[in-house]
C-alpha cells in the first residue's frame, strides 16, 4: 500500500460520502457545463442567423402578419403556409430605395401516405434571389434543376436519393449546413419546383386554400435597399402604399431574437453562479462536518511521521478526485442531454440552436473540469490545512 | 543510542487557575539507553502521556531540550522532524487509532511504506512483512490480516497498534498504555514482545497502569503531579 495510494482507498472505504460529494460536483459541473454549451449554442445560431439574412425587409400578406408568429416563419423555419399576388414583386421592386427584391414561395409537406417526410418547402428564384443562395453555395456549387431539391442538415434522407413530397419524387441534390433552426427540417428547391408540388397537392383533393393560381402566387418577398437608402422608409412606404402587405424589418427580428437571447443569457447565467455558490457552501460543510471525524486518523498518521504537508496533500488529492470525477460525470450527463434534445431546447427557449465546433465544446469541458477542482480545492481548503495541523497529542488524548 | 530529556517541562494556561500556569510536566531531566525498556506509572493526569509524548517528537516542550543521540529533536522542521519520527520512532498511541481504509496488514505495514521504504513489501520476502505476519501470529489475528479496522475488537486494535509500532524494527519504541484493553494472557504476550525488542537493542518506554509491566522492566519511573521519581 502506496501512501499516494491512500486518497483513493479513503474515498473508496467511504462510499456515502465520496458519494454525496461526487453527486454535489456533478451538479455543479452539470450545469456549468450544459449552460453554457447551451448558451454558445444559442449564440451560435443566431449568429448564423445573422449571417444567413441578408435581407433589409420582408414582406409578407397583411393577414398573416397577424395570424402568425412571422418570426418564427422567416427566421427559425417553422412550418406555415401563405400567400399573395405574384405582381406585389413589381410594385415592390418599383420603390424607391429598393436595390434587391426576391420572392419565395413555402408550402408545408404532409406526414402522410404521400409524402415521405413531412417538411417546409421552401421555393426561391435562383435568378433573383440573394437570401437563400448565398448560404447554399457553401454547401452545393451548382444550380439547382427542376425536381431537385436541397434538404437541411437534420432532415433524414441521402443524398442522391429520391424524397416524395404528394406523390412527387424530388431528387436530393445535397445537404445545407446546419443552422441551428427549423430551417434545418426545411427542404429547398426552386420557386417552380414548390408550385408543380402545389399542384400535386391540390391534384390530390388537398385544399391548400390558395388565392389564385400557383404560377401567380408567392409567399414573401426579401428586399434589400440600396446603400444610404433607409430601410425604414423603404418599409413605410410598402405599408402604405402597396395594399394587403406587411412589410417587417429585419432588424426587429433579429432584436427581438438578440433580446430573447439576453434574457436567457441572464437566467443561465444567474443559475450558474447560484447553483456554484450553492455546491461551493455544501462541499465547505461536508468537508467542515468530517473535519471532526477525521481528526483522530490524521492524528495517527501524523504520530506515523506523516508530515503536515503530506496530509494537506491527501485532503486535496482525495478532493482533486472528487472533483474530477463529478465534473466529468456532469459533463457526460449534460452531453447526453443537450445534444439529443437540442430540437426539443429550442423549441422551449424558442431560439436558434446551434451546436459549437468540437474544439470548443472540448475547451468547454475542460474549463468546466479545472472550475470544479478549482472549486471543491477552495472548499476543502480549511478542512486540509485544519487537518494537516492537528494537535497530535491533544487529539490522541480525547477518547 | 542514548534518548534524552534535559530540564523540558509542560504548562498550560487554565482560566480556574487564575493568570497562572498549570503545569503538566514540571523542569525534569529523562533518559533511557538502547536495549533497556522503561516503565513509567503513576496516576491519571500524573503527567505520563505528556511526558511520552515530549519524547516521542508528538508535542513540543515548552522549556528544556529532547535529544536522540546528542541531536535536539525540535529543532527541526515539521518535514524533517516527521520523517525522522517515522525512520526512528516506533509509537503505540492510547485509544483506537488505526486507519480506517486500510486493511490490518496494510496498517501494520504503512509506517514501512510511508516514505517508499521497502516498496515490494506486500509483494514479495520482505523482512517487515515477515514481522508483521509473525506478531500477528503471536498475537493470535494471523487470519485477521485481510480484515479492516472496524471489524476488529478493542483488544485487536490495541494489539494491531503494538504490531504496527514493532514491524519496522524502530530504534526507539514508546507504547502508551499498551495493554489497556488486553486480557491477562494477551497482555503477556505485548510485553514479552516488548522486552523483545529492547533485548535486540531498542529504547523502549512504556507508560502503564499495569504492576505486572515493571517485571519486564530495566527501569521504572513514577510520575507523580507532574514530577518525576524513580522507583528503581
Amino acid at each position: 500500500m502506496d501512501f499516494r495510494k491512500l486518497p483513493i482507498r479513503n474515498l473508496v472505504r467511504r462510499p456515502g460520502r465520496t458519494a454525496t460529494l461526487v453527486l454535489l460536483v456533478l451538479l455543479l459541473s452539470f450545469t456549468m457545463f450544459g449552460g453554457a454549451l447551451t448558451l454558445l449554442s444559442i449564440r451560435g445560431g443566431t449568429k448564423s442567423l445573422e449571417g444567413r439574412l441578408g435581407a433589409d425587409v420582408i414582406v409578407v400578406p397583411s393577414e398573416m402578419a397577424s395570424k402568425v408568429n412571422l418570426d418564427n416563419v422567416l427566421l427559425m423555419g417553422t412550418t406555415g403556409s401563405y400567400y399573395m399576388k405574384a405582381d406585389i414583386l413589381d410594385q415592390i421592386r418599383a420603390v424607391e430605395g429598393v436595390e434587391k427584391a426576391s420572392a419565395q414561395l413555402f408550402m408545408a409537406s404532409l406526414r402522410a401516405s404521400c409524402c415521405s417526410v413531412a417538411v417546409q418547402v421552401i421555393g426561391f428564384d435562383p435568378e433573383e434571389d440573394f437570401t437563400v443562395q448565398p448560404w447554399i453555395t457553401r454547401s452545393f456549387k451548382r444550380g439547382l434543376g427542376d425536381m431537385e431539391v436541397l434538404v437541411g442538415s437534420r432532415v433524414s434522407t441521402e443524398v442522391g436519393g429520391n424524397i416524395r413530397i404528394y406523390e412527387k419524387d424530388c431528387r436530393v441534390a445535397g445537404r445545407l449546413e446546419s443552422t441551428g433552426t427549423q430551417m434545418d427540417t426545411a427542404v429547398y428547391a426552386t420557386i417552380d419546383t414548390v408550385r408543380t408540388l402545389i399542384k400535386a397537392a391540390e391534384d390530390l383533393g388537398h385544399d391548400l386554400k390558395l388565392p389564385g393560381d400557383p404560377s401567380e402566387l408567392v409567399s414573401a418577398v426579401y428586399v434589400k435597399v440600396s446603400d444610404g437608402a433607409s430601410a425604414d422608409n423603404a418599409a413605410g412606404y410598402i405599408n402604405g402604399h402597396i395594399r394587403r402587405t406587411e412589410a417587417i424589418r429585419t432588424k426587429n427580428m433579429l432584436t427581438d431574437v438578440s433580446d430573447s437571447m439576453a434574457g436567457v443569457s441572464f437566467v443561465m447565467t444567474i443559475l450558474i453562479a447560484a447553483v456554484w455558490l450553492l455546491v461551493f457552501f455544501l462541499i465547505l460543510i461536508a468537508f467542515l462536518m468530517i473535519l471532526r471525524e477525521r481528526k483522530k486518523e490524521f492524528a495517527s498518521l501524523r504520530v506515523l511521521g506523516a508530515s503536515s504537508g503530506m496530509l494537506s496533500s491527501m485532503v486535496f488529492r482525495e478532493t482533486a478526485i472528487i472533483s474530477f470525477t463529478g465534473g466529468l460525470a456532469g459533463i457526460a450527463l449534460a452531453c447526453l442531454i443537450v445534444f439529443p434534445f437540442s430540437a426539443l431546447i429550442e423549441k422551449m427557449l424558442d431560439l436558434p440552436f446551434l451546436r459549437p465546433a468540437a474544439g470548443t465544446i472540448a475547451g468547454l469541458a475542460v474549463g468546466t473540469l479545472v472550475m470544479c477542482m478549482i472549486t471543491g480545492i477552495i472548499a476543502s481548503a480549511w478542512s486540509a490545512y485544519k487537518l494537516g495541523h492537528v494537535d497530535v497529542s491533544m487529539i490522541l488524548r480525547e477518547e | 543510542m542514548e534518548l534524552c530529556a534535559q530540564q523540558i517541562a509542560k504548562w498550560y494556561h487554565r482560566r480556574s487557575d487564575g493568570a497562572n500556569r498549570f503545569f503538566a510536566v514540571k523542569e525534569m531531566s529523562f533518559s533511557a539507553c538502547s536495549g533497556t525498556l522503561t516503565v513509567l506509572t503513576g496516576r491519571s493526569g500524573s503527567g505520563k502521556t505528556t511526558l511520552l509524548h515530549m519524547l516521542g517528537t508528538l508535542l513540543r516542550p515548552d522549556q528544556g531540550k529532547v535529544l536522540l543521540d546528542g541531536r535536539d529533536l525540535y529543532s527541526m522542521d515539521d518535514r524533517e522532524l516527521s520523517r525522522f519520527r517515522n525512520s526512528r520512532y516506533g509509537i503505540i498511541p492510547q485509544g483506537y487509532t488505526a486507519v480506517r481504509s486500510l486493511t490490518v496488514l496494510e496498517n501494520i505495514l504503512l509506517p514501512v511504506k510511508m516514505y517508499g521504504r521497502g516498496k515490494d513489501v506486500l509483494s514479495g520476502p520482505d523482512p517487515a512483512k515477515q514481522e508483521a505476519q509473525r506478531l500477528l501470529l503471536r498475537f493470535g489475528m494471523a487470519d485477521l490480516s485481510d480484515e479492516y479496522p472496524d471489524r476488529l475488537s478493542g483488544g485487536e486494535q490495541r494489539r494491531l497498534a503494538v504490531a504496527r509500532a514493532l514491524a519496522g524494527k524502530p530504534p526507539v519504541i514508546l507504547a502508551d498504555e499498551p495493554t489497556g484493553d488486553l486480557d491477562d494472557e494477551n497482555t503477556a504476550c505485548v510485553m514479552e514482545e516488548l522486552r523483545k525488542a529492547a533485548d535486540e537493542g531498542a529504547i523502549v518506554v512504556v507508560v502503564t497502569h499495569e504492576n505486572d509491566a515493571l517485571s519486564y522492566a530495566d527501569y521504572s519511573w513514577r510520575m507523580n503531579a507532574g514530577y518525576l521519581a524513580a522507583e528503581n
